[in-house]
């Protein structure tokens, strides 16, 4: 078992196998070796903490669930556009959060290094905003629209090369 | 002064040269030309697809006049017009996105209630980019018009790149290069004439605008102008404005090889252009250099111009438009071609092999050999095989164009021809298949089952497919020399056939093209479309097989699904009897002496960087 020690100093006991999806936890123990201090993940409140590790239980026994430090290349290996699909019904369950929390999950994966978990999130995002409108999108987000109309425009211009013919 | 003679001589050197090249080709043609009517042989009738169907008759093809011909040099007619630009948008800036923005914490950004985020600005900005890299192109330009900041994360050199990479299908050898910017000429001239490069054509504005100063080294200067001339922007306008320049800005020279002290060596720079680079990145890294309009960081990969330029490639292999260009190749039908990115080769019932220049298409050789029709060719880097009706073979180096080997055996026309890296493999109107030593030229095996003529044979490492004319496909172990399957479904003689190894694809006399899977033995799709004989077919693996056939079109199928992609007609006048297509051409040659160039490919500045 390891001990990990929230922002706001929470604890959680998890299994080592479970902490270790994260590649920056599994290093750190590494580093360490055998304790039985509390691990400082001093970025990450105890609220998403927990959710971060509840995905890792989830997960635990997923095979190429990528924590292998190498495998962070440059190019990411899916297929572009098409790969937001197909999202696993736990894990859509899983990700259905308010935005906060969305986001601080999304920052909490990218510090702790935990792919899958992080390629969900970015998924999840993507997800929201496809197939709305740039309006809806604003809405969604609540963006201010600062574009003139000329340079609304110029930009609808800009992408015309894009239109189907 | 001796650096500047030195340049000169460079620039002079490289002029002649050019010339001395036109000069060459255009003797070499004349002189050919002239030399291949005399050989003209009179009829003698043996095309390969006479066997194909005895009890169709077919219109023998009657002796041209060969003086006819005699423009047949520059004979190219473009039936489309090219010339208009279709690349508006060159001036996409790099933004450089305010880092520190995004360290802000989020909590400032967030409204009372419902909180709602700008996931966009505030994550870090790979995850950032992370989320953009899986929309579709639609929704990633629709982001776009959300908000300014939105904006220029998408318009980011860095994005597009990113963008590009996460299409496989666009990602070659080259375009991995690119990344590094390790260009070779060619590929600098192409990007930079699609402007797929920033900022290149600043080098001569500037020059122009008479905006030299003493910032600039002489060193710089120089390699500014000797990758200008690596990259041909140099012309004969410009040069003599950048000449007034360049007398007034010699001064520069003087004082930098004062100090610099190694005179000689400084200005005896090789002309190739990645070397320069190489240098300018050098001094551009020092901290004492500014630059200006000179900055060589920005001629860089323009990445978004990158996506477009493939995307719009992809579309036109949907929707066109198409470029097409006919050329009057030969004095007579020209049964076979086969092209790379630098050239297209030909042969004819003219008896002639020519190599062309596929940019211009220009005739560059002119090879004579053979007594009779050219039936057949394949080339790679080293060899050249040509098949005849004069039942020989003849191997010809790639290098010198000079002949290597010729090949005697058959006692009939050789109607296909084929190599790997051991053997030569030829297949003839005498129903034999025959194997030669690729090296030595001696006839190593004869291959023998198929009871009609040979027409077409197609080899993956040492796995042989033929097709007969007594509409039988077999499979042949090289290793072994047996016959290993047999493939039967087609009503009436075959033409052409292509394996890859997996799949074997056969054009008939029915009318119809099969695929088959190798291993079962079984046909599964039968592709109907062509209303006559299927007289050639190209594929090499992959979604994507063309097939060209004696009623004047050549349609692009996807052979996976079974379904036509494409179909290029009221392009060809007669029929097709060679095709073969790359990522950005299909070439076609017709019984009326034509090579067709369909270019999907014009304007866009890529084709160096396609797979080939």
């Amino acid at each position: 078992m390891v001990i990990l020690k929230s922002s706001e100093n929470q604890l959680f006991n998890v299994d080592r196998a479970v902490a270790e999806k994260s590649v920056l936890i599994k290093n750190m123990l590494e580093d360490i070796g055998e304790t039985d201090e509390p691990i400082p993940i001093s970025n990450v409140s105890g609220e998403v903490l927990k959710k971060v590790i509840e995905y890792c239980e989830y997960h635990k026994n997923d095979e190429g669930f990528s924590n292998d430090p190498d495998a962070d290349t440059d190019i990411d290996n899916f297929d572009g556009a098409a790969s937001s699909d197909n999202i696993e019904p736990w894990d859509e369950k899983f990700m259905d959060l308010d935005q906060e929390m969305l986001f601080e999950l999304l920052l909490a994966s990218n510090y702790l290094n935990i792919k899958p978990l992080l390629e969900l999130g970015c998924k999840t995002v993507a997800n929201m905003m496809k197939g709305k409108s740039a309006e809806e999108i604003r809405k969604l987000f609540n963006i201010h629209n600062d574009f003139t109309p000329e340079e609304e425009e110029q930009i609808r211009k800009e992408n015309e090369w894009a239109e189907d013919q | 002064m001796a650096y500047r003679k030195n340049l000169f001589e460079i620039l002079s050197n490289n002029q002649d040269s050019d010339i001395q090249m036109l000069d060459t080709s255009q003797t070499n043609e004349s002189y050919n030309d002239g030399d291949s009517a005399d050989k003209m042989d009179i009829d003698y009738e043996d095309r390969s697809v006479e066997y194909l169907d005895t009890e169709k008759c077919f219109l023998k093809i009657g002796i041209n006049s060969k003086n006819k011909l005699k423009d047949s040099l520059s004979p190219v007619q473009s039936l489309y017009n090219p010339s208009k630009k279709t690349h508006a948008i060159n001036s996409v800036n790099i933004s450089n996105i305010n880092q520190s923005y995004y360290k802000k914490s989020a909590i400032e950004y967030k409204i009372e209630e419902n909180t709602k985020i700008d996931f966009i600005a505030l994550l870090p900005l790979e995850t950032s980019i992370k989320i953009l890299l899986k929309f579709d192109l639609e929704s990633l330009l629709n982001i776009r018009s959300t908000c300014k900041n939105w904006k220029n994360f998408v318009d980011q050199n860095i994005f597009w790149k990113r963008y590009f990479q996460s299409n496989k299908l666009w990602i070659s050898k080259k375009t991995k290069d690119l990344e590094n910017i390790d260009l070779t000429l060619d590929e600098v001239a192409d990007l930079q004439s699609a402007h797929n490069l920033y900022n290149t054509k600043h080098i001569f504005d500037s020059l122009s605008n008479n905006h030299l100063n003493k910032q600039y080294s002489g060193r710089i200067f120089l390699n500014n102008i000797l990758k200008a001339i690596n990259m041909g922007s140099l012309n004969e306008k410009s040069f003599s404005k950048f000449y007034s320049n360049f007398k007034t800005a010699s001064f520069l020279f003087e004082d930098t090889l004062l100090s610099q002290k190694k005179p000689s060596v400084e200005f005896s720079i090789d002309l190739d252009y990645s070397n320069s680079t190489s240098q300018i990145e050098d001094l551009e890294n020092s901290p004492n250099s500014q630059y200006g309009v000179f900055s060589y960081k920005k001629n860089q990969v323009n990445w978004k111009m990158m996506y477009k330029n493939f995307y719009e490639l992809d579309k036109r292999w949907e929707n066109g438009p198409v470029k097409i260009t006919t050329v009057v190749g030969h004095q007579d039908s020209v049964y076979c071609v086969q092209f790379d990115k630098k050239k297209i080769v030909t042969g004819s019932r003219d008896n002639t092999i020519k190599i062309w220049d596929i940019r211009t298409l220009q005739c560059l050789k002119v090879l004579i050999g053979h007594t009779a029709s050219v039936l057949c060719l394949k080339y790679d880097n080293e060899i050249l095989v040509t098949g005849s009706s004069d039942s020989t073979i003849i191997v010809w180096c790639m290098k010198t164009f000079q002949q290597k080997l010729q090949l005697q055996g058959h006692i009939a026309g050789v109607l296909d021809v084929g190599f790997n890296k051991d053997f030569i493999i030829s297949c003839s109107k005498d129903c034999t298949i025959k194997l030669w030593d690729r090296n030595t030229g001696e006839l190593v095996s004869t291959l023998v089952g198929h009871k009609g003529p040979v027409n077409a044979i197609s080899l993956h490492e040492s796995t042989l497919v033929s097709a007969s004319g007594d509409t039988l496909i077999m499979m042949w172990d090289l290793n072994t020399k047996k016959q290993i399957k047999e493939f039967q479904g087609h009503t009436r003689g075959l033409a052409c056939v292509q394996f890859d190894g997996k799949t074997i694809i056969s054009g008939s006399n029915d009318n119809s093209i099969k695929t088959w899977d190798i291993y079962s033995g079984k046909c599964i799709h039968t592709l109907y479309g062509h209303t006559d004989l299927v007289r050639a077919l190209y594929y090499v693996g992959g979604d994507i097989a063309i097939s060209g056939s004696y009623d004047q079109t050549v349609k692009v199928w996807n052979v996976r699904k079974g379904t036509l992609l494409m179909d290029i007609k009221n392009v060809y006048t007669s029929w097709v009897f060679g095709t073969q297509f790359s990522k950005s051409k299909i070439i076609s040659v017709t019984q009326d002496q034509r090579i067709h160039v369909c270019d999907f490919e014009y304007g866009l500045g890529i084709d160096s960087l396609l797979d080939p």
